[in-house]
């Protein structure tokens, strides 16, 4: 059973920096297409997703003000089993003290509040998941720059999570 | 006296470059190759030096290499991508032989010039030129080298395989087929003095037919009824050309019955080798299928590969540690509330009182229906009640329960079922077994492929042709034999009449006792001629008699050990003086259903048996391309054992003594080590995976000195 704050954070749509999107989703959310030169994922909240994490690992955030972004798939339309992964990567950013800290969310403090004001806290909480995947999607993106061929290989995406997880 | 020492390839076939070179001993030699390891690209080198031919790789016939095109074929794919234009290529073999005197050497070769930098497998461009013979002749003794002329070519290279035993010292495994079932009644005749039966017959027969014409005349001119002894006369001269004619039809029907048959053995051959292809195609279509699929499991699995990233949570890697984080996080929430909860029972109202009702009575009212005090709107009560409303339509929604406690309460579920590291990383390896299995599987299906492409020689309209020609000439050979049974009947009827016919004309004989000696001459010569015929044909049943012990006495060794019977050969000799060999068991009956391996160790042990007889045969080496294949370990060794005792030198390829990592399987070890059979071994090695980069690379092995595997 879903709770109203996570039916709130469902209808999101996350941002991504414009540029990001623009020059990534060709190359690596194959989704509709029938051949692929990079190793790539499906749908593009998949790819939001794998950068999440190498953002989130590498402590590699990027701010969203003032910056042209774009959005895509609110996660409603994920697939469930992608919603739960969310799911987990929400609860890992409500585990981290210095997070809490920063956009004051405490689940008893959340307990006084309104509707209202939850959802402000709510909503920075998903500004930092944001964030922190644009994060991952400028080391993704400045990689792939740097050697294209690199991530021809099926396994490559693979490969450069695994290094950074591993670090 | 003659033993091969060494045969050295220039850019032939896959034997790129100058240096492969096959130095042998006079014992046994074994090449020990792959499919494509060089094994029949040797044995045509052998070819071309003896009998200037090579078997063409396409039509599997023996070819003279003439035609440019044939040429062309001959020389090797990889120098031909690797010259230049204006290159020159030499192509060909070189073979050294020793007799007691003199070293021949046999050089044949060609040269081929590049004349562009276009494609070099066109055959345009380049220039080839003709095939050169070149001999010599070393006197061991004076050490002096003398250019033989090539009109003394064959003369030469009898001395090192002699023309009419070639076919049995030097073969391919099928060809032993034709050597030993049509071919035996010309091999025992050549071997034997058989075959000078028939001119005496003949010469018999010359004579007797003049006395019996002397004795006619006379009988004739002697008759006490001169018509009736003319007409007698022209009846006999007619029944006698009748009966010439007849026999003439007959032999000649003969002829075409032996060559009927050989052309039934041959198709039959074929159509096993048909059936074999027909097998081959379909393990071939069915290999085909296997790797197409998968092929296409690995495109999939290297298209899906990142949705394990979510299917088995490779995402979640390295986060496993929050679920205890948030799990203590929780707790304290939780201890929290209770805390409250407890303040709460203490100085406040029950839970969940007062109701909703009151509630929003109480905000469209402005007071504090508990206390009495007012609560205008907006002001610290006001907004106390407020939230005491929300709260409790929360908490009706939510049986009891936050929206906080509600959305921490989900986390948790989902968080406490995050896969440890250990899970994922197995996941991780177990993905890329999957892949090495895929690939490994791909690589050993492609090579089973390729072995069965290899053997696909003939197509399907090749094999339907076959199945047509032999119809055709089993119906031929029913009609033919059909034919000679009335040729045979015909001519007794009309021997019968000449005879009675010839007594006719006695009777009218009034001379009787001045032709009398006349008479008796003619009698003996019949019973000569009679006596004879018997003769020859016991001479031939007993040569069938000591040819059958000579090579059941092989055939034992050669199949001694097997648990199945092999049965015994039996050599037959039928009314026309022609020989067959056949298996029979203990009691006489044929064996024609037994598997391949008994009857080519049958058809072996025929050439042995054959060449024993030739009484000659330890001064010439056997030269043998895969004489047996997939026999199991008791009959490969069993032909191992017994070649030396037919052959002083004998040069073997084989297929079946290549172990999969391209080293000696444990039977070809077995036998190259032993050191009873003094073997010299060579292992081939196919360099190249493509046909212009392949290179046959030839390993010494094994010496018979040493008696030690290198």
């Amino acid at each position: 059973m879903n709770s109203e704050i996570w039916n709130r954070i469902k209808q999101k749509k996350f941002r991504v920096l414009a540029s990001y999107k623009e020059d990534m989703k060709d190359n690596f959310a194959n989704f509709g297409k029938r051949s692929q030169k990079y190793s790539s994922f499906g749908p593009f909240y998949e790819l939001y997703m794998y950068c999440f994490t190498i953002g989130f690992h590498s402590n590699k955030r990027v701010s969203l003000k003032s910056i042209k972004t774009d959005t895509f798939n609110s996660v409603f339309e994920w697939r469930n089993d992608h919603q739960i992964i969310l799911k987990n990567f929400v609860t890992i950013l409500i585990c981290k003290e210095d997070i809490r800290n920063e956009i004051g969310f405490d689940f008893f403090s959340l307990e006084k509040l309104n509707i209202n004001e939850i959802n402000k806290i709510i909503d920075r909480l998903t500004n930092v998941f944001e964030e922190f995947a644009n994060g991952g999607f400028e080391m993704l993106y400045n990689a792939y720059k740097k050697n294209p061929e690199a991530f021809y290989d099926f396994r490559s995406l693979f490969s450069f999570f695994n290094s950074i997880v591993k670090n | 006296m003659a033993d091969i020492k060494y045969v050295k390839m220039y850019n032939f076939y896959n034997y790129f470059g100058d240096d492969n070179i096959y130095e042998f001993h006079n014992g046994m030699n074994v090449i020990i190759a792959d499919n494509n390891g060089g094994k029949s690209k040797l044995y045509n080198a052998f070819l071309l030096v003896i009998s200037n031919e090579v078997i063409d790789s396409d039509s599997r016939k023996k070819k003279s290499l003439v035609s440019k095109i044939d040429k062309f074929k001959v020389i090797s794919d990889r120098a031909k991508k690797e010259a230049e234009q204006n290159d020159v290529l030499i192509t060909g073999v070189e073979l050294a032989f020793e007799t007691e005197t003199y070293i021949f050497t046999f050089n044949k070769t060609f040269v081929s010039k590049k004349l562009n930098q276009k494609s070099p497998y066109n055959l345009e461009n380049w220039n080839i030129g003709d095939l050169k013979t070149n001999i010599k002749r070393k006197n061991k003794r004076s050490r002096t080298t003398q250019a033989i002329d090539i009109a003394d070519e064959q003369e030469k290279l009898d001395s090192l395989l002699p023309f009419q035993l070639r076919q049995y010292c030097m073969f391919q495994g099928e060809e032993v087929v034709n050597l030993v079932d049509s071919g035996l009644t010309n091999a025992i005749n050549k071997l034997t003095d058989l075959r000078k039966f028939r001119y005496f017959e003949n010469f018999l027969l010359d004579i007797y037919n003049k006395f019996d014409k002397k004795l006619r005349n006379e009988e004739k001119s002697s008759a006490t009824n001169q018509h009736e002894a003319n007409r007698l006369e022209n009846s006999i001269e007619h029944i006698e050309e009748n009966i010439k004619l007849a026999k003439f039809d007959l032999s000649e029907r003969n002829e075409q019955l032996i060559n009927v048959k050989e052309s039934i053995d041959k198709l039959s051959r074929l159509i096993n080798e048909a059936t074999k292809q027909s097998n081959v195609y379909k393990e071939y279509g069915k290999v085909s299928e296997r790797l197409s699929k998968i092929a296409s499991d690995i495109e999939d699995f290297e298209k899906n590969y990142n949705q394990s990233f979510f299917s088995n949570k490779w995402i979640l890697k390295g986060f496993s540690e929050y679920a205890k984080k948030f799990d203590l996080l929780r707790s304290e929430y939780e201890d929290d509330l209770a805390r409250q909860r407890i303040q709460e029972f203490k100085t406040l109202l029950p839970q969940d009182s007062p109701d909703i009702p009151s509630l929003k009575k109480m905000l469209e009212e402005e007071i504090c229906l508990v206390c009495g005090r007012k609560a205008p709107e907006n002001s610290e009560a006001y907004m106390h009640i407020s939230k005491l409303k929300d709260e409790h339509e929360m908490g009706k929604k939510s049986k009891r329960h936050s929206p906080i406690k509600l959305f921490c309460d989900s986390l948790y579920r989902e968080i406490s079922n995050i896969p440890l590291e250990k899970g994922i990383d197995e996941s991780i390896k177990m993905k890329a077994d999957k892949l090495k299995m895929l690939r490994k599987l791909n690589s050993e299906l492609s090579d089973e492929k390729n072995e069965l492409s290899n053997k696909l020689i003939t197509n399907k309209e090749e094999n339907e042709k076959i199945l047509n020609d032999y119809q055709t000439k089993v119906d031929q050979k029913g009609i033919l034999k059909k034919t000679i049974d009335n040729i045979e009947k015909n001519l007794a009827i009309m021997n019968a009449d000449l005879r009675s016919k010839k007594k006719q004309l006695s009777n009218l004989s009034k001379n009787d006792l001045a032709l009398k000696p006349l008479k008796n001459s003619v009698q003996i010569l019949e019973d000569l001629l009679e006596i004879f015929k018997k003769t020859r044909k016991r001479f031939y049943v007993e040569e069938a008699v000591k040819f059958e012990e000579s090579i059941n006495n092989i055939y034992k060794s050669l199949t001694m050990g097997n648990e199945t019977n092999p049965g015994n050969v039996k050599i037959s000799v039928d009314s026309t003086y022609n020989f067959s060999a056949n298996l029979i068991n203990s009691e006489g009956g044929s064996l024609s259903g037994q598997g391949a391996a008994f009857q080519r160790m049958k058809q072996l042990a025929i050439v042995m048996g054959l060449m024993n007889k030739s009484r000659r045969s330890a001064s010439f080496p056997l030269i043998a391309d895969a004489p047996i294949s997939e026999m199991g370990e008791i009959l490969t060794q069993n032909f191992f054992y017994n070649i030396p005792n037919v052959f002083i030198q004998s040069i073997i390829f084989i297929k079946d003594f290549y172990g999969v990592d391209g080293d000696l399987n444990v039977i070809g070890k077995n036998i190259i080590n032993n050191p009873s059979l003094n073997i010299r071994a060579f292992l081939n090695t196919a360099i190249g995976k493509e046909q212009h980069e392949r290179k046959t690379e030839i390993k010494l092995i094994h010496t018979e000195q040493n008696g030690e595997q290198l």
